[in-house]
């Protein structure tokens, strides 16, 4: 029985910080951070089984519109979107969505195909 | 005679992570009866796996708890697969347990922390959760989430860890274990510890028994209860499994137990990283629990026993899920042990048996 | 895996099966309601080590239930959660709130079933009705005036 801190307390003093300086400092992500969504509108075939898995129903489909709808502060970054998709174009991009004074939606239009 | 006063205590209070709000009936200084009211964080979750398909459904589990978050996607999963008798693959089995065991580690180094912050040493609090950042790092690293994992889903598990990255992780563990056995022997040894747990909220054996305590709570009292020495899932590939014990039955006893099972966590990580199987990550699970099907399970949570209880209908849709959390078992025991203490050892006594609010509700 | 073991009981055989758990030290693990048309389930599942026992009763809604609490005290944050949700009354319980232990701002969300849910919603109902009567009433008096 003693007071065991002493030490510890001491080398409090001479280390440094266990800390970052955020944001002088950047936060690394790695790579497998959850940040936020994005869909590659060239591959999206519009077959909505991302809009059926979410849990959040965060996304919606527009087939005669040729749009996908992402209300990224409704997204949980499950990542069901991305496991479910059928042609691969959605991924998991490690940067979070910017804080922002009110919710909004994002919107991403599947261009026209060249041949059609 | 002395005059009797009611003291309401909580729902915020500086030891109280989460609110739980106490009556203490008091006679001069002495604890008469306390009685528990809680239902200020009650969210309905149960509810909602009427409205969300099982597999999404493991989402919301997660968010149950911030602690137990990993633990308790673990316990729907397990409870799922054996409503719809689906095999999990042995590799995915083992990776559930490697973060199952890492969230304990983190879950009693935050435990620590607390206490420690408490009972006013700052620098002891500081220490514990410094070295929970280092496990929340791994997780961030395994999984991109420090909290939430989003690892485990209906059938096994949908991320690996790659066979040279576990034995990163062991590295990261070894780090940290000679680190934590100085924080270790400062719980265990120092006097002004031991001058503020040491006959705080006794519980004896019998009365552990006779009120249903569960967990680190019931092991500090000398009941040798855990489910992870039944061997379920990964647990069966340990050689062997004995659960920490201690007679003191007091707070410095639950410390105790807390402090030891972060090197036996330490340990079973370890052990598994040498023994994973290789293989696939998990089953496919088609179609939809039977009309009337029922199944329960119950998995070791850093707080205790939990268990979970699934009825489907025969739909995608649950009937029915039940999470019987270890705090909500522990509940009596606490007011139990509250009765006779001294009105200055009521936070301490709370918070050496940690009562997960946010569980408890749901 | 835990061993799957449900058995249907009455509600005279409760007293007598929970009597037989507490002497042969079984804990009690888990009491809970679910909402079955218009009765109410409710499972009573035991332990000791390895071993897992659920008992399963089915109760008319509004019925009494005799508490298991004086037996098994951590029963009392699991009978009043089901009065609470499911609107299970519990009869000579170790703590009784009154339905005032999760106070959930509609009465027996998880049973809609239950006679104060079907009050409730009644009355939610003719607190509707009326709105809209007074809505149109007020209509009416433009248009005369």
């Amino acid at each position: 029985m003693g007071f065991q801190i002493t030490g510890m307390a001491l080398k409090n003093l001479l280390s440094r910080p266990a800390t970052k300086l955020y944001p002088v400092e950047p936060q690394v992500y790695t790579t497998q951070t959850r940040g936020h969504v994005d869909n590659n509108m060239d591959a999206c075939i519009l077959c909505s089984i991302c809009v059926r898995k979410c849990p959040a129903t965060a996304l919606a489909v527009d087939k005669e519109a040729r749009t996908w709808t992402i209300n990224p502060f409704s997204c949980v970054q499950c990542m069901a979107c991305v496991r479910a998709c059928p042609r691969d174009s959605l991924s998991m991009l490690p940067e979070y969505t910017a804080v922002a004074q009110s919710m909004s939606t994002r919107t991403l239009v599947k261009p026209e195909d060249e041949d059609e | 005679m002395a005059e009797r006063t009611v003291i309401p205590f909580g729902p915020q209070h500086p030891v109280l992570p989460e609110p739980v709000h106490l009556d203490l009936v008091i006679e001069d200084e002495r604890v008469i009866e306390a009685i528990p009211q809680i239902g200020f964080i009650h969210r309905g979750l149960e509810k909602l796996v009427q409205k969300l398909d099982y597999q999404s459904f493991v989402s919301v589990t997660e968010r149950i708890c911030g602690i137990c978050a990993f633990g308790h996607s673990l316990g729907y999963s397990e409870t799922i697969e054996v409503l719809m008798g689906v095999e999990v693959p042995p590799r995915a089995e083992v990776l559930r347990v490697i973060w199952h065991e890492l969230s304990r580690i983190h879950s009693h180094l935050l435990w620590l922390g607390l206490l420690a912050d408490g009972f006013g040493f700052e620098n002891l609090f500081m220490q514990c959760w410094r070295l929970r950042e280092r496990v929340l790092g791994i997780f961030e690293q395994t999984t991109g989430g420090r909290v939430i994992l989003n690892a485990c889903n209906v059938g096994g598990v949908n991320r690996d860890i790659s066979n040279e990255d576990l034995r990163g992780i062991v590295l990261i563990l070894d780090a940290m274990r000679d680190e934590y056995q100085v924080l270790l022997k400062t719980f265990l040894k120092d006097r002004s510890v031991a001058n503020r747990l040491r006959g705080i909220g006794i519980l004896p054996k019998e009365k552990a028994r006779e009120y249903g305590v569960v967990g680190p709570f019931a092991r500090a009292s000398g009941i040798a209860e855990d489910i992870r020495s039944f061997g379920y899932g990964g647990y069966g590939l340990l050689h062997a499994f004995e659960p920490i014990l201690s007679e003191e039955c007091d707070g410095y006893a639950r410390c105790k137990v807390r402090a030891e099972e972060v090197l036996q966590s330490m340990d079973i990580v370890a052990e598994l990283v040498e023994k994973i199987p290789d293989g696939a990550l998990s089953a496919k699970v088609k179609g939809s629990p039977a009309a009337g099907s029922r199944a329960v399970s119950r998995l070791e949570q850093p707080r205790g026993e939990c268990f979970y209880y699934a009825k489907g209908n025969g739909t995608k849709y649950l009937e029915r899920f039940r999470i019987r959390t270890p705090s909500s078992d522990n509940l009596a025991g606490m007011v139990h042990t509250l009765q006779g203490c001294d009105l200055a050892d009521v936070p301490m006594n709370i918070l050496t048996i940690d009562p997960c609010v946010s569980c408890t509700e749901r | 895996m835990d061993p799957q073991v449900f058995r249907d009981i009455e509600l005279d055989e409760l007293e007598g099966q929970i009597r037989s758990y507490r002497e042969r030290g079984w804990r009690l693990a888990n009491l809970c309601g679910s909402s079955v048309g218009d009765k109410v389930e409710l499972l009573y599942s035991f332990s000791d080590g390895p071993e897992l026992e659920n008992l399963r009763m089915l109760v008319d809604n509004g019925q009494k239930i005799p508490a298991v609490s004086p037996l098994y005290p951590n029963a009392f944050v699991f009978e009043n959660e089901a009065r609470d949700l499911y609107g299970v009354v519990f009869e000579g319980g170790l703590i009784d709130y009154g339905g005032r232990f999760y106070s959930p701002s509609v009465p027996t969300p998880m049973n809609p079933a239950s006679l104060p849910a079907q009050e409730y919603l009644a009355s939610a109902r003719a607190a509707a009705h009326a709105e809209a009567e007074g809505e149109e009433e007020a209509e009416g008096e433009v248009s005369h005036g």
